[in-house]
């Protein structure tokens, strides 16, 4: 159980309905050089313009009170392909520095506390199709325990070459696989200022054994649950909360 | 033959590196550290020095003053490929 905790910020990106299941139009935070953004990953710049957003509409300054929880079903998979084809054709010595650092799950972690300066509470979860909401229940205990005073709960997953090899050897369409990135910056449940809509809980079993059984949902990746979580918030036409995920507005 | 391994280094440089410079738009003695050249860090550095070491088949052992003094611009880069190379 948690208590009921404020929404002060949320964003999205998602490709649009019904279109290509992959973004390809970014358009970053302009504070930030190209220099900065040709060495941060893809998933890192999916999520920059959600972390930006949510940041400016929670009027949330960076600081160690501000918790960081990213969620990501695969992480940067490119990045990872790309290291241990290095690793397997050029040899370890001549494995490539930085897409070892790009490769690993908390990468845009890392990314996102280098550009924005979060200094506080950091963590990575990952839980296949329900990493967003994994995400979501784990940004939310760390700020009704008190690890940190606000949290800001990011989830990104991409599509890369290699998911589409994998999910047409599965027999999947390539219309299974999708990406986006959502955040949502929680306060403390005595929050008194205005809120886009409180959180009342977070069932992540729920949300698992939604996506479990079933031919994978069109567009379908890790970080889907807190995109349409945020989506909900937003209320962007269309949008439904993800089962397991309960908000008041 | 100089031109030619300018032109690699170019390439090797802005593949290994993702630049958004094409690799003819980069000058022979062009910085490659700092806002008015190519703006490389430390890091880049790292990944580019791993690439030469494959490409060129030789071991990057440099203390900081000559490390500084190689990765000046890609004429003193192609300086030092030249002379370390075995392949």
């Amino acid at each position: 159980m948690i208590p009921a905790l404020p929404i002060t910020g949320a964003a999205v990106l998602a490709p649009e309905p019904g279109g290509a299941q992959r973004i390809t139009r970014i358009e970053p935070p302009a504070r930030f050089s190209k220099a900065v953004l040709r060495r941060t990953s893809r998933l890192g710049q999916l999520a920059l313009p959600v972390v930006e957003a949510a940041l400016l509409q929670a009027e949330s300054t960076a600081g160690p009170e501000l918790g960081l929880v990213v969620g990501t079903g695969l992480a940067d998979l490119d990045e990872t392909i790309g290291f241990l084809q290095g690793v397997h054709e050029r040899g370890e010595r001549f494995a490539s520095p930085q897409m070892f650092q790009r490769s690993v799950h908390s990468a845009v972690a890392g990314e996102l506390a280098i550009l924005y300066h979060l200094t506080g509470y950091n963590l990575t979860v990952t839980q296949g199709l329900a990493s967003g909401e994994a995400a979501l229940l784990a940004a939310a205990l760390a700020v009704a325990s008190g690890r940190c005073e606000r949290c800001l709960c990011v989830a990104v997953d991409g599509v890369s070459d290699a998911l589409l090899m994998a999910l047409a050897d599965l027999g999947h369409a390539p219309e299974a696989a999708g990406e986006g990135a959502a955040a949502l910056v929680l306060g403390p449940p005595d929050h008194a200022g205005p809120a886009l809509a409180w959180l009342e809980g977070v069932d992540v079993a729920a949300a698992e054994a939604a996506t479990r059984g079933a031919d994978l949902p069109t567009g379908a990746h890790g970080a889907m649950g807190l995109v349409r979580t945020a989506q909900a918030i937003l209320r962007e036409p269309g949008a439904a909360l993800p089962p397991g995920v309960e908000v008041r507005w | 033959m100089q031109a030619t391994l300018h032109d690699e280094l170019k390439g090797l440089l802005v593949e290994s590196l993702k630049l958004e410079t094409p690799a003819d738009e980069i000058g022979d003695e062009q910085p490659l550290f700092g806002e008015e050249g190519l703006g490389l860090d430390s890091l880049d550095v790292l990944e580019l020095a791993v690439a030469l070491e494959y490409r060129f088949g030789f071991q990057l052992q440099l203390d900081a003053e000559e490390g500084r003094r190689v990765f000046t611009n890609i004429k003193s880069l192609a300086e030092f490929v030249n002379e370390k190379r075995t392949k």
